[in-house]
């Protein structure tokens, strides 16, 4: 691996998780809010499991990924395994209960506060949720750098679906893990101080976009 | 215009309301009045629909279906945005992307505060903007929830000023109030809730001229 390679292996890692925050919000936020919103039996099992999921070691997805797309699994025929898809699943997989969660936890809050008037003026359950998820934003931006934190920083589970390829697959952390096998422990820095100051802007512009929006708002 | 038969109300065991046989007429003012913690807001919100009666029923003559009722809680639920999407909410969940709000917002002197947040909001203008919710979609029947608590003199003129205004082009309204002085100057006919009970209602001046024995402690103890 080459000093030339590094712009390119930190675009992957900022695209593959970029792409996984997005489809696993995309998920998760109205499942939560939904969770959040709808009173049913099973409501407090069902957020049990959602937090013990969030302790899932990212090995196992990855094994289980791994399975599902590798050529004898059943979505094998997609070929998707070693390519940055089958990273983005993955992380999906990993992220999705964690970013649930925090909506959940966040939707119940501002749903107990309007739940009177949202039920005294006859709001249908997907207007309930759009005021919610709308008004609940910044905790969605929250929960949402969180689950990004959480994929950018992940190596195991990519490491299994993804192969760690050269021009590939390979990202910043699975970089590193190799540069650290083969004893390049300066680059191997080097691409950690990446890591750190890539999560940083990322956090940083999400929270500079949030401000603007509440001049704008409020 | 609505009928309670030995309506009751239990949360977990214990008793909110009830059982409260009560019939109410179609016009005016009537205030529901009470020691705290009688069940006078239970009462309203059972009205209103909000809470199920677990026992009883509640019958309507001439149905006034929940499109055409609307609510003001004694703590307001303001949304967290500006004065304008907040009394346009109701029109706006009823499909209604683009509603003309100027009239409404003359009527409860909100004009000037439209494009504020609502957060920012004084006591007196938080209630104006939750009456004004209220009354944007023109129901028949409005409940009103301690209107008045937390304002100071001037903001109660205010909200009794457009509620005034507001029976004066036809509306009905059933609300609770702790001050007699208010009920005085507001109300047709009054309801007694004392320990879940409901008596009445009796026509107002009759209520304070001579209360009735329920309600003769709760009178004698305030102002």
């Amino acid at each position: 691996m080459e000093w030339a390679d590094l712009g390119e292996i930190t675009l992957r890692s900022l695209a593959v998780s970029l792409s996984a925050t997005a489809l696993a919000a995309a998920i998760a936020m109205p499942f939560g809010a939904w969770l959040a919103v709808r009173p049913f039996a099973g409501r407090r099992w069902a957020v049990a499991t959602l937090n013990a999921l969030i302790g899932i070691p990212p090995v196992v997805v990855g094994l289980v990924v791994y399975l599902l797309l590798s050529r004898s699994g059943p979505l094998g025929v997609l070929g998707l395994l070693f390519t940055p898809w089958a990273m983005i699943l993955a992380q999906v997989v990993i992220i999705t209960p964690l970013i649930a969660s925090l909506t959940h936890q966040a939707m119940r809050d501002l749903w107990l506060t309007y739940r009177d008037l949202l039920v005294s003026l006859n709001a249908t359950q997907s207007q309930r949720l759009r005021l919610v998820l709308w008004d609940g934003r910044r905790a969605l931006l929250t929960a949402a750098l969180a689950g990004f934190g959480r994929a950018i920083g992940e190596v195991g589970a990519i490491m299994i679906v993804g192969g760690n390829i050269d021009h590939a697959t390979r990202v910043l952390t699975t970089a590193i893990t190799l540069e650290t096998s083969k004893g390049n422990l300066w680059f191997a820095v080097t691409l950690g101080a990446v890591l750190i100051v890539l999560s940083l802007a990322v956090s940083l512009t999400a929270h500079a976009l949030t401000r603007t929006e509440r001049r704008a708002q409020w | 215009m609505v009928r309670l038969d030995g309506a009751a109300l239990h949360r977990d065991g214990h008793r909110l309301l009830g059982p409260v046989t009560l019939a109410l007429g179609g016009v005016g003012i009537t205030a529901v009045v009470g020691p705290n913690g009688s069940g006078k807001t239970s009462l309203l919100r059972v009205l209103h629909g909000l809470d199920k009666p677990t026992a009883g029923a509640i019958f309507w003559d001439n149905p006034v279906g929940a499109p055409d009722q609307s609510f003001v809680f004694q703590k307001p639920v303001l949304l967290r945005r500006s004065v304008r999407e907040n009394v346009a909410l109701p029109l706006k969940l009823r499909g209604n992307s683009d509603p003309n709000l100027s009239d409404i917002a003359e009527e409860f002197d909100l004009t000037h505060l439209l494009d504020r947040p609502a957060v920012d909001l004084s006591g007196g203008e938080i209630q104006r903007v939750a009456l004004a919710r209220a009354w944007v979609t023109r129901p028949r029947l409005v409940f009103l929830d301690e209107p008045c608590a937390n304002l100071d003199q001037a903001a109660t003129a205010a909200v009794e000023r457009s509620i005034a205004a507001q029976v004066a082009q036809g509306a009905r309204i059933i609300m609770t109030s702790h001050s007699r002085a208010q009920v005085r100057r507001l109300a047709q006919d009054v309801v007694f809730v004392g320990d879940g009970a409901a008596h009445g209602p009796y026509p107002a001046d009759g209520f304070f001229a001579s209360p009735p024995d329920a309600a003769r402690t709760w009178m004698e103890e305030g102002t």
